[in-house]
């Protein structure tokens, strides 16, 4: 069905066809699950692990990028996703079905993610609740503030064939799977409120006991180290770039290396120029990638290097340098060799020559390495010259009671950026543009007709999440 | 086979779970260290779970804009494309970017088919 506009209008059916919900709850499944001995190795509690796995479900559920409502039918279907159940439909499902809020995932109401978050909030706190509180109170008075309820959605009395509705004709929720032990819920009066949680930890206790036992990643925490700091974030999609991570690669995996190729928004042809500016990205997005890449960099492979002194002068964050011979004679013994390049271990002592070496040639380097150059190459003419401000701008020759001068040496006509042109639009460089991320099988063409086999793509397009194993695609240039 | 990209790090899901490590991080409950072996850990499922879960087909046509073929990894600006899923649903894309790493069964048509060549990248005006 379409619209004015020839935009698709998803039906019921389009969203009962879209796998996503499961994928990703598959997806997060497996990577909270795989992450126990790695949290054990960094010593890190299960509870910091239970918090990565609400965070990380309530942001894909921000992002709205995936409807989740029709997930928890799935997930009763889908074995894997039923296994994680009791911790998974946190996410998928449970989330909704305990606080019976009706208006989680379908309204585009602000208070979506405060609601979400505010209910996961609550669930966390009923299996720490669980542990003090020896008695349930009565829902015969809900004491939270009651949700702004949808009008997109269907009436409350509906049949509950979205989210949490389900929980609405149902006095418990018993989930399909044997054993699992059955969630009593008092009966809703009110669909638009929010029920007190503090009326669920009998439940929440032996969901937890269940998990434990299961060997689910994040139950049987102890209630003391449980913590939950979630802030919803709502991603602009449009302003998060869509560029593959170069960083956070180990040698520890055997890995096909992606080198370049997925961050095309800018201009770069050269393959280290697109590495870079993807680096660049990342450690400004998340400095933490770059930190624990350089953690990991052997800091003994720089033992070895040797500075070169920099002879076109200092840079501008550098104080400017007078030149020698308005400073002070030293009182140092004289160095028999002359060179000044005398370095090896121990405290390092100042075998700067004396002032009887031509001025203007020897940079103060302290106790680095002097470079031979600059004993042997004098500087320009105009760079001898001191200056006060009409004439050279070079550090060397600058008078220090002069206050450093912007150089325009390095910055002249040779580093026009061709600005006369005007901006120019590289591809990719629209960050509204949609993106889709898969690997190929096939790539051909014939003139300008080109034909491509993808597969295992993901493609976010209008807002949305669509996931596909095989597409072929037709295109012309 | 398994081909842990980092490709798919950049998709809502991948986005999700580097910010909520950037939360933990913020908050000193994880080392970056630890969010690094995390992020390698979703590279490894989001390649399993797609190649084992995902079985729809999908079509795209459209009007390729630029193409661009580097190490391996084939970048497609398309135009005006619509992306036809197997259920019939079709949705029309204004702009959209395709980033293809190569699969591993990928066949190569490096020789003797009618391929550009390396780093090629153009730009139709």
């Amino acid at each position: 069905m379409s619209n004015s506009d020839g935009r698709l209008i998803h039906t019921g059916l389009a969203f009962q066809t879209r796998p996503q919900p499961t994928v990703y709850r598959s997806i997060i499944d497996e990577v909270i699950g795989s992450l126990k001995p790695d949290f054990d190795e960094f010593g890190v509690g299960e509870d910091v692990l239970l918090t990565l796995q609400q965070k990380w479900e309530s942001r894909v559920h921000a992002s709205r990028a995936a409807d989740f409502s029709d997930s928890q039918a799935s997930a009763s279907s889908n074995p894997h996703a039923a296994q994680y159940n009791g911790i998974g439909s946190v996410a998928a499902s449970g989330g909704v079905s305990r606080t019976g809020s009706p208006n989680i995932h379908r309204t585009n109401s602000p208070t979506i993610p405060n609601s979400r978050g505010a209910s996961r909030t609550n669930s966390v706190g009923n299996v720490t609740n669980a542990y003090t509180r020896t008695s349930s109170s009565s829902f015969s008075n809900p004491p939270v503030k009651a949700e702004p309820i949808d009008r997109s959605l269907p009436a409350v009395g509906n049949p509950p064939s979205v989210g949490g509705m389900s929980r609405t004709n149902h006095a418990s929720y018993n989930p399909s799977l044997q054993g699992l032990p059955s969630i009593s819920l008092p009966p809703l009066s009110n669909m638009g409120a929010v029920p007190p949680l503090s009326s669920y930890p009998q439940n929440m206790n032996a969901l937890n006991a269940y998990g434990a036992n299961r060997g689910v990643p994040g139950y049987g925490v102890p209630p003391g180290g449980m913590t939950d700091n979630r802030n919803v974030l709502m991603l602009n999609r449009g302003a998060a770039p869509y560029g593959a991570g170069a960083a956070g690669s180990s040698a520890s995996q055997v890995k096909m290396p992606q080198v370049d190729g997925t961050w095309d928004e800018e201009e770069g042809d050269e393959e280290g120029s697109v590495s870079l500016r993807k680096r660049q990205w990342l450690v400004q997005r998340y400095p933490w990638m770059a930190e624990a890449r350089l953690a990991n960099v052997d800091t003994s492979q720089h033992a070895t290097f040797d500075i070169i002194p920099q002879v076109d002068g200092p840079s501008s964050s550098t104080p400017p340098v007078p030149p020698l011979n308005t400073l002070p004679p030293l009182n140092l013994p004289p160095v028999s060799s002359g060179t000044g390049i005398v370095r090896a271990g121990g405290p390092p002592p100042l075998t700067l020559p004396p002032l009887n070496l031509p001025s203007m040639n020897t940079p103060p380097m302290g106790n680095k390495i002097l470079h031979p150059s600059l004993l042997i190459k004098p500087p320009p003419e105009e760079d001898v010259k001191p200056s006060l401000g009409g004439g050279s701008n070079s550090s060397f020759a600058r008078n220090p009671n002069v206050p450093a001068q912007p150089s325009e040496d390095i910055n002249s006509d040779l580093d026009d950026t061709d600005d006369d042109e005007g901006p120019q639009e590289q591809p990719g460089s629209d960050p509204d543009a949609d993106v889709t991320y898969c690997t190929y099988d096939k790539v051909t063409r014939v003139k300008t007709r080109w034909k491509v086999v993808f597969r295992d793509g993901m493609v976010h397009a209008n807002g949305k999440d669509y996931l596909f194993g095989r597409c072929t695609g037709e295109f012309d240039w | 086979m398994s081909y842990p990209y980092e490709l798919y790090r950049g998709s809502s899901v991948g986005i999700a779970l580097a910010d909520s490590l950037d939360a933990l991080i913020s908050s000193n409950e994880i080392t970056p260290q630890l969010a690094i072996r995390i992020m390698e850990r979703y590279d490894k499922a989001v390649c399993d779970v797609l190649q084992k879960q995902v079985k729809a087909k999908a079509t795209f046509k459209g009007r390729l804009h630029t193409y661009r073929n580097c190490d391996d990894v084939w970048s497609f600006y398309l135009r005006k494309c619509t992306l036809k899923m197997e259920g019939g649903e079709q949705v029309p894309v204004e702009k959209l970017k395709i980033i293809a790493c190569k699969h591993p069964d990928a066949a190569d048509l490096t020789k003797g088919q009618k391929t550009p060549s390396k780093n090629a990248d153009k730009d139709k005006e």
